[in-house]
């Protein structure tokens, strides 16, 4: 896979002080905008330290609420991602699947998964299922749809080069395939991780016991915007967290490609 | 030595036409050829003339609208182990290391893992990439790359090895480098080769035989057997003969360009 080179002048230590730098300045000016000139009141958006505050007081149950959550979108992602992976190579593979499941998939793909909460919720109750069926179903699409895409993709000269050295079909697809794919399926995992969490939450929001939307949801009502923010804090926590941890993990299976990481 | 009289490869009156949007397109009209065990057949035209549709056929990946392929008098119904391709474009698996690569054939064919070491080291020696072994092919070059993409076609022991314009996108001293690459390969271990090219002293330096093709749709225009031993002297290029040789493919290419643009 070719890429554009960007122009890299900073050593990779100047490049990670520049992204904590701009971080900090985000956090400098929020402090300054709240705590420091009161520009903004903290009902509008409270300061870090109502947020820290906050974090404190509720240190237990939060990690409780954040636990619940993580546990949810890990086994939502695992499932309907590797369920649309196989899905994905089985159609690929047999034009008569393609032709059965591509009209439905075709006719889901496009509504928001959010769409579907409140059937979810009436056929499957406030409990975890419905949650996992929604968040799994939007990484599964998105899997399906990415998987389809990335073994249409593969060079037509590797099947080729594999078809003269005498390797037949199922050969094919285990060692040239599936393969192949892999960098484009990290991508679209990526993709799909991130839309685990923010179905998740969504589904959360809408109706739980547990978990952060619902705890987001209860704060909402006694307008206790510091919880909120804080909530919304841990949640892009664990989603660039679990990102890192997906890109770690990957990280060796795409060592061949030519990019430069 | 080759044995011209026992055709390995049999077109008999091919005729291929392509569907495209804009309408059918014949990529050959009634070709016949032949190629003789272990002989190397080059065949030279100009670009987009047909010969790789030649031999996509004896691969197997393309079927023909009329006529027969044949290759050990029986017809071609699809790729096989007994006919390596070796492309233009870089068709080494990037996912394998070098060594990993030269296994592929040899594994599909159920090789024992010891016996399979040893055909994989034994071309890894001969080919020079003995320190390349666990290198992955990013790591290499283009030319290198070409030597592993050539290793891998041998290491499979096919009867007959199909050639694209090989080393169409080399640079000269690496395309002479190949060019002796295989003509080395061929005298220890030989092989019917069909090799395609649109360079005419390539054509000759490698072939026993070269086919000259006209240009779409391609038929053989013309055939010369080259007087001269296959040799590993690249000096030879440069004999009054094959200079000689050389001029009357050109004329012939030539003569056929301009009776053809007169029907465009």
């Amino acid at each position: 896979m070719s890429s554009v080179t960007v122009t890299r002048t900073a050593t990779p230590w100047g490049r990670y002080a520049l992204s904590l730098l701009s971080l900090l300045i985000v956090l400098v000016a929020w402090y300054i905008l709240t705590d420091v000139t009161e520009e903004i009141s903290s009902l509008y958006l409270p300061s870090p330290t109502n947020v820290w505050d906050t974090l404190v007081q509720v240190r237990s149950t939060i990690l409780d609420h954040s636990l619940v959550t993580l546990k949810r979108v890990v086994l939502s992602f695992a499932l309907g991602s590797l369920l649309g992976v196989a899905v994905g190579l089985i159609m690929s593979r047999y034009r008569i699947v393609f032709a059965l499941l591509e009209p439905i998939i075709e006719a889901l793909r496009p509504v928001p998964p959010i769409a579907l909460i409140p059937f979810f919720i009436l056929w499957f109750g406030i409990g975890d299922f419905g949650k996992l069926l929604l968040a799994g179903e939007g990484c599964f699409m998105v899997m399906v749809v990415s998987t389809i895409e990335a073994v249409r993709n593969v060079p037509r000269i590797y099947i080729q080069a594999a078809q003269s050295l005498g390797a037949r079909n199922a050969y094919i697809y285990r060692t040239v395939v599936i393969p192949a794919i892999i960098p484009e399926l990290i991508a679209g995992f990526r993709v799909a991780l991130a839309l685990a969490f923010a179905l998740m939450v969504a589904a959360e929001l809408m109706g739980a016991q547990q978990g952060l939307g619902f705890m987001i949801m209860v704060a909402r009502r006694s307008l206790n915007t510091s919880t909120i923010l804080l909530g919304i804090i841990i949640i892009g926590l664990q989603a660039a967290l679990a990102d890192q941890v997906l890109r770690r993990l990957t990280k060796r299976l795409t060592a061949w490609t030519e990019r430069d990481r | 030595m080759p044995t011209h009289n026992v055709p390995k490869i049999v077109l008999d009156n091919v005729y291929k036409v392509f569907e495209t949007p804009q309408g059918p397109v014949e990529a050959l009209r009634h070709t016949s050829l032949q190629v003789g065990v272990n002989e190397i057949v080059c065949i030279v035209g100009p670009s987009g003339c047909g010969k790789s549709t030649i031999l996509n056929l004896i691969a197997g990946f393309i079927t023909p609208t009329e006529g027969r392929v044949l290759v050990n008098n029986k017809p071609v119904v699809g790729p096989g182990a007994d006919r390596a391709v070796v492309f233009q474009q870089d068709s080494v698996f990037p996912w394998l290391t070098v060594e990993k690569n030269l296994e592929y054939g040899p594994r599909v064919q159920g090789i024992p893992a010891k016996e399979r070491k040893e055909i994989v080291a034994a071309l890894l020696h001969s080919v020079g990439l003995e320190d390349y072994a666990n290198l992955l092919p990013r790591q290499l070059s283009g030319g290198m790359k070409k030597r592993v993409d050539l290793a891998r076609a041998y290491a499979n022991r096919p009867e007959i090895l199909l050639m694209d314009e090989p080393f169409g996108a080399l640079d000269v001293m690496t395309k002479e480098k190949m060019q002796l690459e295989l003509l080395r390969l061929w005298e220890r271990d030989a092989r019917t080769i069909v090799f395609v090219t649109h360079d005419i002293e390539e054509a000759l330096f490698v072939g026993h035989r070269v086919l000259i093709m006209t240009a779409r749709p391609a038929r053989v225009a013309g055939e010369i057997v080259v007087p001269f031993e296959i040799s590993l002297d690249p000096h030879i290029k440069t004999s009054a003969e094959f200079q000689r040789l050389r001029e009357n493919i050109m004329d012939l290419l030539l003569s056929h360009e301009n009776g053809n643009g007169a029907t465009k």
